[in-house]
């Protein structure tokens, strides 16, 4: 287990570190000046900024310098807003990202793995059309149209009790964090529903839950220990995956409710074209998603022992 | 009581040693005709393949049927929900207008006045969208005059509606009304200033506007109209959008966008996959491991940063269209998963009886690749990269939603989502058309790749 462990850890560090060399030497052969605007007038003044960006040494030492800043987590300090670092950044922006999507995992899995099962239980009746129908609508629509959609919804329902039973837009309380949350899940639960379905059809009629059900066993308890918890198993497999999709989902939300997550910071800086921001949020992106990848990984490693064997 | 009869030797017939006991009943089918039968009996496939084929035709040969230009705006018909032929008077250039009170009052007597309802309220011309005209009988009192207009009959002074305007001036007892009007009806109420306040009392006109078009703009339509004339207006099947451009022609256009990449994409990179992926899986050992290793840090790359990053690279900035850019990025960052499937099976099938039993005999790489593994592999392709294209579409959808795919003045059902966006509050079918184009085309490519698994898949023959 230890070395199954190891291994992915290591896996893991070597990705992110040759992310890290991509993304650097990428965004250095990109056309363009990141000093050309209104900021460096004169010579003087562009050398002096050129100096204090550490843009006048050579591509390979800075790149040195780049990853040693890396190593310690500094992400350098952008180019278009003034003396902001990306760290500051990431302080500012990154906790409401991480909450609108743990809020948004929670509703997909347990909305995932509750309708799933159900479709799967009424196999071929109309609880399994009805859901599947849904399910199917939710893979086959875009995320955005959800969200407009939401918005709309909230809007009419405002209107209906005349008074601001939850906001449209921004970030703050409990509600506010809501329907985004939904939205941002909902694409994700169909997806896992369907999954869940599939895996919950092979575990129905299998012999131990035939055994079960001729102990006498009640139908609800055959339900929940028996067959949940072993259909739920390829569920984890997918969580990391599913956790870049929920991640990359989030700008579109973001951008929609006006949330201030790192989503969007994101999206501005590539439409500032701000160089620095974008490495560091590229790079900080990629090593929470490998992370992540990684965590899951590991802990279906400890959940299905065949993993372990197979490493 | 029944007796039968004894049972007599002629009874009987005897089998004849020719019969064919070995005759094959049903026609033999092949592997493709078998799938196709499959395919057939799946109700749902097959309505999603009808619909796959509509929507190319909608996309691809629509824009020789529907001839509107998807560029061409008008600002008269902007944000318009869909309608069909539409008839509007050509009236005359705008000209500047205005009417004031000819009638010399003596200042004492004003002051000494009252402030009253102004009377005779009447249009000058004829109220078209382009432009009403409104004049009335001055007021003794007043200093001026308050504009407001209304599409429901105002009951009191609170109902007026929206201030258009007003007059600052004894004889400034007209008010020209440009301001986004629709062939419908209007009320038009005037309130009196006296000094800077409001007069509590108002006048209202009732305004049926019509819908009009001036004489320069109707000329690009058609060189004989005149002045005075009736003009058959196109119609707008889908509305228009913000800028009064053509939803439909529209829709065309950006479908043979998202239907270009989301079909060009997936072919290239499933090709690319499956080259890749069966060499590694063809030569296997130390090649296999080399080149698999590979594939997996592509596929632990976070995708849609790489794709955006790309994009930068490529020297497209954002507000530039860069479909090219776009699809390179597609197939650049998704050809593991295909190569992952297509390596599996290929080590599966190297394993085959049949495959060894060629090898056996004497066959080269070359024929059993082409002879055996190919024509084997085809199905998983081919089911692969149905399933790939609602994953493409979706991709361009999302990149060209938050302004970093295909951007205005090109169109693509994303970036008219994006645009809709904006209206969503006011006038829904500016997302609702696009969206809705997305989410048919995923849904039948989804459906029509479940279809195709189904008849494909070998595994689930055996069941059958």
């Amino acid at each position: 287990m230890l070395r199954y462990v190891l291994k992915r850890i290591l896996a893991s560090l070597l990705t992110i570190f040759f992310v890290a060399t991509a993304t650097f030497f990428v965004m250095h052969m990109v056309p363009g000046d990141p000093l050309a605007d209104t900021k460096a007038t004169t010579p003087e003044i562009r050398a002096q900024l050129m100096e204090s960006y550490g843009l006048d040494k050579p591509l390979w030492e800075q790149y040195k310098i780049y990853l040693k800043n890396m190593a310690q987590g500094d992400f350098g300090v952008s180019y278009t807003q003034k003396n902001r670092s990306v760290n500051n950044i990431l302080k500012e922006h990154f906790p409401v990202s991480a909450i609108l999507g743990v809020l948004a995992l929670i509703f997909a899995t347990l909305g995932g793995v509750l309708w799933g099962a159900l479709t799967a239980l009424y196999r071929n009746k109309w609880p399994d059309y009805v859901i599947m129908f849904f399910v199917i609508l939710g893979i086959s629509v875009p995320n955005f149209v959800f969200a407009g959609l939401g918005q709309l919804l909230i809007l009419k329902v405002n209107a209906f009790f005349g008074y601001e039973v939850m906001p449209v837009l921004g970030w703050g309380t409990f509600l506010h964090m809501l329907m985004p949350a939904l939205v941002l899940g909902l694409g994700t639960m169909a997806f896992l529903s369907r999954l869940m379905r599939s895996s919950m059809l092979e575990v129905v009629n299998t012999e131990y839950v035939r055994t079960a059900r001729s102990k006498g066993l009640g139908q609800f308890r055959i339900f929940w220990a028996h067959q949940l918890r072993n259909a739920v198993l390829p569920i984890v497999t997918v969580l990391g995956p599913q956790i870049a999709a929920i991640t990359t989902g989030g700008f579109v939300v973001e951008y929609v409710f006006g949330i201030p997550g790192l989503g969007r910071s994101f999206v501005t800086a590539v439409h500032q074209l701000d160089y620095t921001v974008i490495m560091g949020l590229t790079v900080f992106y990629s090593a929470f998603l490998i992370l992540m990848i990684m965590v899951v990984d590991i802990v279906y490693g400890f959940i299905d022992p065949r993993i372990r064997v197979e490493a | 009581m029944k007796v039968f009869p004894p049972v007599q030797e002629n009874d009987f017939e005897k089998v004849s040693h020719e019969r064919e006991t070995q005759s094959i009943l049903r026609p033999s089918l092949s592997y493709w005709q078998d799938a196709w039968r499959r395919l057939k009996i799946n109700k749902r496939a097959i309505v999603s393949l009808w619909a796959v084929i509509l929507l190319m035709a909608f996309s691809f040969v629509g824009p020789y049927i529907w001839t509107v230009s998807p560029s061409e705006q008008d600002l008269d018909l902007t944000s318009k929900g869909p309608f069909l032929g539409k008839e509007a008077l050509v009236i005359a250039d705008y000209e500047p207008w205005h009417h004031e009170s000819e009638r010399y009052v003596d200042p004492s007597l004003r002051e000494a006045a009252e402030l009253q309802s102004p009377e005779n309220l009447k249009v000058f011309g004829v109220p078209s969208t382009q432009v009403v005209r409104i004049q009335w009988d001055a007021v003794l009192a007043s200093d001026g005059y308050s504009v407001y207009r209304s599409e429901s009959r105002p009951e009191n002074i609170n109902e007026l509606g929206l201030p258009i305007g007003e007059t600052n001036s004894f004889y400034k007892v007209s008010y020209e009304d440009r301001l986004k009007l629709s062939a419908k009806k209007y009320y038009y109420s005037i309130v009196p200033v006296e000094g800077f306040n409001e007069g509590d009392v108002f006048s209202t006109l009732e305004v049926d506007v019509k819908q009009a078009i001036v004489l320069t703009e109707a000329l690009k339509i058609n060189s004989h109209i005149k002045s005075g004339e009736i003009l058959e207006l196109k119609a707008r099947p889908m509305g228009t959008d913000y800028l009064g451009r053509d939803m439909l022609s529209r829709l065309m256009a950006g479908g043979r966008v998202s239907l270009f990449i989301g079909l060009l994409a997936p072919l290239l990179y499933v090709l690319i996959g499956m080259l890749y992926g069966g060499m590694a899986g063809f030569l296997g050992g130390k090649i296999d491991i080399l080149l698999m290793r590979f594939a997996d840090f592509v596929v632990g790359l976070p995708f849609l940063l790489m794709m955006i990053l790309f994009r930068i690279v490529s020297g497209v900035g954002p507000g530039e269209s860069g479909i090219m850019p776009m699809l390179m990025a597609l197939v650049l960052f998704s050809w593991p998963s295909t190569a992952r499937l297509v390596r599996g099976q290929v080590l599966q099938l190297k394993e085959e009886a049949y495959v060894q039993a060629s090898r056996l005999l004497g066959a080269k790489s070359f024929y059993l690749v082409f002879r055996h593994l190919l024509p084997n592999l085809m199905g998983v392709i081919i089911v692969n990269l149905t399933i790939s294209i609602p994953y493409a579409i979706f991709t361009e959808a999302f990149l060209s939603f938050i302004g970093m795919g295909v951007v205005p003045p090109t169109p693509s059902w994303g970036s008219m989502c994006n645009e809709g966006m904006k209206t969503l509050l006011s006038h829904p079918h500016e997302l609702l058309f696009p969206a809705l184009m997305i989410s048919v085309t995923t849904l039948a490519f989804n459906l029509l790749g479940d279809g195709l698994r189904d008849a494909l898949d070998a595994r689930m023959r055996s069941r059958e």
